[in-house]
């Protein structure tokens, strides 16, 4: 999935129905984060939301690309990590550790 | 008492006045520097506040209208022309009048701070900023509370925004941003009502946040951040820590902060601390408490411990830059009292050597001599100010002069943080001024001259500081026109200071516009020019014990040269002896020792003339002088002292050695006494004289004079 611009609330419902359809069809989804400018909480939700599902369905969601300082910025200010890296790949062991911790306690 | 703390008022806001004039220097050649903005807008804003205190109303007010301006500079909306610094200048020695002429400030002062404040005006009305309304004069006093030094609070703030937030526009992000800005910030998400995809309304917001937030703001400030969801959010703000509590408490453990939070009660914590795993590890495995809100706990014990350690830097940043006030007299009487501690210690040490008594005393001799030695050092560097303290003052000049004068002329500083004995320094000023003054209007040329001349528009002064030895070494040179020779020369016919057919080397010529009352200038400018020159510089330097050398290279510029001993209250002299009396010679004047026999004397039949290194060394007999009565020895030495470029030779007894001395001075009874320029206690207790050097060859001067007109 390659995504761009600003992934705002306005596109949320549209993205929601693109990471279920990449999830159904395929069993590992690659995020490309280089060309999104910004983000809000919709998006970094859906993130969340989509990654638990994946792990859920023993599939995996991963992101590659560089991030925009803009969205690092929201990371970090919505406090979802602590210095958020430039390489979304990195970013993501952020926040499936995260999300791991949270996981546990669903169990 | 009130009226001394107005006192130590004034002191200070002289103090802030003079380094806010530094940085508007400063500015005036980097006008972005943000961290000096910065800092120009605090000493406005001390100012302010500390003037209204101590019921300075008017001066507060004023600075009050002034810092709103500057205000807008620190905040990029106004930037520093040349027109602002020089608007803020005029205001900075407004300031000072107004100090000055304390309250109630009269009419006329009054007025110009009218004048400044509408000067002001019409710069910030070029960004859109409205007029200060009239209320501000007493919102001044109101705002006088200086926001840093408000104890910073920590506090915790539970935002839990309503699902349907999004629809009216929100974006929680912003507001946590928003928060971030009141201080130092942290915060938790919480996903825990985060369905997974298929479950998701991604217009809906799922998320909340525990966020820890230490400021100096309070609970009102917080609030107004979110002041537009009140409806569609729940936020819960509570204290946490209270930096005014003091610091010394242990930090909150992470089962107190979930206790407080009532997550979980003490006793559950307490069966789990038993079992001796991570407290953490254990809640979160054993008692089903929710990760992340441990996760949000450990959080805020790690925001606490920045806030403290934050604080505790400050309390120490405070104390290691704590400095006190102490008159400049108190620190004069120490160093009297050190100097008689010195003396008394040295005929400790002598008596020890003529009693013959050693052992244990000497022992103790040696370490009071050693401590006695600290002790002077450190009494002598309390007075020691770094010269740089005086420049800021001369770049003022240079500015303000130059621009009177049409002229593009720029002063560079260099060695700055060079010690000198505040009384050097402060004694330094006039002469100084009169040699910047002179580099000005008689040095730089015009700015289309130097164009002409094939040189830059912009001339330079080149004031620097250096340490050589006993002495610092100031010099202060320009890329001007230098000394016109010939002119010199015609002028000092003119005034039949030299004969028309002397012949004098360009050195020679130099030297004469030391002479009183010489002027090259063709009209007494405003600037310089009166005739009240070189000759006044060069008393003043003497009377420092130091001396003023000068370079020139028409076309090129010229280069003043100031040697000045570091320090007025001790010197390095030459024990003499004379009559069985003793005298010291400073050693900054002394070349060199030579004999002096019948024989020699005999030889050039009494003429007081001695040829020394291949010249003639004229000499004057110190016996003579002071009237000392007495047998000659068969053999007397000739101490040589090196005065202006001239070698004069005095003949004393006997040269015991060289000493360092405390200078005391010889009273008001004495101060007409020739030659002499204070007195000295020696180590077994007699008194010995100094020698005024200077004054000394002037009379010795004089005297072949008459002697020759007889």
């Amino acid at each position: 999935m390659s995504l761009n611009g600003d992934l705002a609330i306005d596109r949320a419902a549209t993205l929601r129905e693109e990471f279920s359809a990449a999830l159904k069809n395929a069993g590992a989804v690659i995020v490309d984060m280089n060309n999104v400018n910004s983000i809000d909480l919709s998006f970094i939700q859906l993130l969340y939301s989509a990654s638990a599902e994946a792990s859920r369905d023993k599939k995996t969601l991963s992101l590659t690309g560089t991030l925009s300082k803009d969205v690092r910025n929201m990371l970090e200010t919505g406090g979802f990590c602590r210095h958020a890296p430039e390489d979304a790949a990195e970013l993501e062991t952020v926040l499936f550790d995260y999300h791991a911790v949270a996981e546990r306690k669903v169990k | 008492m009130i009226e001394r703390f107005r006192e130590n008022f004034r002191e200070e806001a002289y103090e802030l006045l003079n380094t806010l004039e530094s940085h508007l220097m400063h500015l005036e050649e980097d006008p972005s520097n943000s961290e000096v903005i910065a800092a120009v807008f605090r000493s406005m804003h001390t100012i302010k506040g500390s003037a209204a205190m101590f019921g300075f109303d008017q001066i507060s007010s004023f600075t009050h209208e002034v810092e709103s301006v500057l205000d807008l500079v620190r905040n990029g909306k106004l930037s520093f022309t040349r027109e602002l610094t020089g608007l803020t200048l005029r205001t900075r020695d407004h300031i000072r009048e107004m100090l000055e002429a304390g309250e109630p400030v009269s009419e006329e002062l009054d007025r110009i701070s009218e004048t400044l404040m509408n000067e002001y005006r019409k710069l910030a009305g070029t960004v859109g900023q409205s007029e200060p309304k009239p209320g501000t004069k007493s919102a001044a006093k109101n705002a006088i509370v200086d926001e840093e030094h408000e104890p910073e609070n920590t506090f915790l703030v539970r935002f839990k925004p309503n699902q349907t937030i999004f629809e009216n526009g929100t974006n929680p992000l912003l507001l946590l941003n928003e928060l971030k800005g009141l201080g130092d910030f942290s915060c938790i998400p919480y996903m825990d009502r985060l369905p997974e995809l298929s479950g998701l309304d991604a217009e809906k917001c799922y998320v909340s946040w525990d966020i820890i937030l230490t400021t100096h703001k309070g609970v009102n400030e917080i609030r107004d951040v979110f002041i537009f969801l009140e409806d569609s959010a729940n936020i819960e703000i509570q204290v946490i820590e209270r930096s005014d509590l003091g610091m010394d408490g242990p930090h909150k453990l992470l089962g107190q902060i979930l206790v407080e939070r009532g997550v979980i009660d003490r006793d559950r914590i307490e069966t789990i601390v038993r079992s001796q795993k991570r407290l953490g590890q254990m809640l979160v495995e054993d008692a089903g408490v929710n990760p992340s809100v441990v996760q949000s706990a450990l959080d805020e014990q790690d925001h606490l411990e920045r806030a403290r350690s934050r604080a505790r830097d400050r309390v120490q940043g405070e104390l290691a830059a704590s400095t006190i006030r102490v008159s400049s007299e108190k620190l004069d009487q120490q160093v009297d009292l050190v100097g008689e501690l010195v003396t008394l210690q040295a005929r400790l040490s002598q008596s020890i050597l003529t009693l013959g008594l050693d052992g244990q005393i000497t022992a103790i001799a040696e370490s009071l001599e050693r401590l006695t030695a600290e002790l002077r050092d450190s009494t002598m560097s309390m007075r020691m100010l770094p010269i740089g303290t005086t420049f800021s003052k001369f770049k003022r000049l240079v500015r303000d002069l130059s621009n009177e004068l049409g002229k593009d002329i720029e002063l560079t500083t260099d060695g700055g943080e060079t010690e000198l004995d505040k009384t050097v320094i402060e004694r330094l000023n006039d002469p100084l001024i009169h040699i910047i003054r002179n580099s000005i209007d008689h040095g730089i040329e015009m700015p289309e001259k130097r164009v002409n001349d094939g040189k830059l528009r912009t001339g330079t002064i080149r004031l620097a500081a250096a340490h050589a030895g006993a002495f610092v070494q100031i010099s202060i040179s320009d890329n001007g026109a230098g000394l016109d020779i010939a002119k010199i020369r015609s002028r000092a016919i003119e005034r039949g200071l030299v004969s028309k057919e002397a012949q004098l080397s360009d050195d020679e010529v130099i030297g004469l516009i030391f002479a009183p009352g010489f002027s090259t200038a063709d009209a007494v400018t405003k600037v310089s020019g009166r005739g009240v020159g070189m000759d006044v510089v060069r008393k003043e330097i003497e009377n420092l014990g130091g001396s003023v050398q000068i370079q020139s290279q028409q076309g090129e510029g010229m280069t003043t040269t100031l040697n000045i001993p570091l320090t007025l209250a001790i010197i390095e002299g030459l024990l003499v002896e004379i009559g069985g009396d003793r005298y010291v010679f400073p050693l900054a004047h002394v070349t060199e020792c030579v004999e002096l026999t019948e024989q020699m004397r005999g030889e050039h039949r009494n003429r007081r003339m001695l040829e020394n290194r291949g010249e003639l060394l004229p000499y004057v007999s110190l016996r003579e002088v002071f009237e000392i009565k007495g047998d000659t020895p068969v053999i007397q030495q000739i101490v040589v002292a090196n005065i202006e470029n001239r070698k004069i030779g005095f003949v004393v007894d006997s040269v015991i050695g060289d000493y360092q001395t405390v200078i005391k001075s010889l009273g008001k009874v004495y101060h007409d006494a020739r030659g002499l320029s204070g007195a000295t206690i020696l180590g077994d207790g007699a008194v010995a004289l100094i020698l005024d050097i200077p004054q000394l060859s002037q009379i010795a001067m004089n005297d072949a004079e008459t002697s020759l007109k007889r």
